[in-house]
């Protein structure tokens, strides 16, 4: 339960830290200028909790006579007068979580002595990617467009 | 039971002092959750729209452009496009060949 507690820490820590004010970083003084780094965030948690119930069997297949809903009755509806047989020990708990966050770097704002002025920053390996992905789709479609020209 | 939930907002962030100015920025907070009796989740996006910009001359606003995503925006209409033309080109071609 311990570690349970611990994991809960850490995300709410996570949720913490990624508020608003992360969106736009600290200042910095670079040769004269003031740049202030300009960035998406985005950050995500999820967490699940279960428990196990108390297995019991009574024997036989008829629902009627399950005693799963209280085991510890004095006589179990139990078919053919077969005593109920619930195990030993009580049932699991258990639980799981995650979380993740990602920034993205959008621009800079470039303050200099007379102006201030935005500065965006493209992401060049994203957009390389998409370009080759076009470029092949672009040729596919050629190529069926001359194909169905071409057919006799 | 589950409620999954989802939201916009336009958020002010704290304003900035630098180069003897004042910048007021402005982020849009999209959020999607849900709180379920088994578990829960929540994700967050938060995305720079403007800057106020206060100096002694004056205000100006300035947009933040996100070119990336405009870029691959553009690019993904260019891919239907092509797709459409292909199409159209190919369904033409069948008609007249009929």
């Amino acid at each position: 339960m311990d570690k349970f507690t611990s994991v809960m820490d850490q995300i709410a820590g996570v949720a913490d830290k990624a508020n608003v004010n992360m969106v736009f970083g600290e200042p910095k003084e670079v040769h004269g200028r003031v740049l202030i780094p300009v960035a998406e965030v985005s950050y995500g948690f999820g967490l699940g909790l279960g428990s196990a119930s108390v297995e019991c069997s009574c024997g036989c297949e008829d629902e009627a006579c399950n005693c799963d809903e209280d085991p510890s009755m004095e006589e179990p509806c139990c078919c053919d007068e077969e005593e109920c047989t619930c195990g030993d020990e009580e049932g699991g708990f258990g639980g799981g979580g995650g979380a993740g966050a990602r920034v993205r770097p959008l621009a800079y704002i470039d303050v200099g002595p007379e102006d201030a002025k935005i500065v965006p920053i493209q992401d060049e390996q994203k957009i390389a990617m998409m370009g080759i992905a076009l470029g092949m789709w672009c040729i596919g479609w050629i190529g069926l467009v001359l194909k169905s020209l071409l057919k006799k | 039971m589950s409620a999954i939930s989802t939201g916009t907002r336009i958020v002010a962030g704290t304003p900035i002092e630098a180069g003897g100015r004042r910048f007021l920025p402005s982020v849009m907070v999209t959020t999607l959750e849900n709180n379920a009796a088994g578990g829960i989740f929540q994700v967050r996006r938060m995305r720079p729209l403007s800057v106020v910009e206060e100096s002694a001359a004056g205000k100006r606003w300035h947009n933040i452009p996100d070119v990336t995503q405009n870029m691959l925006s553009q690019m993904a209409a260019a891919a239907l496009v092509v797709a459409g033309v292909g199409a159209l080109i190919l369904l033409l071609n069948r008609l007249i060949r009929k």
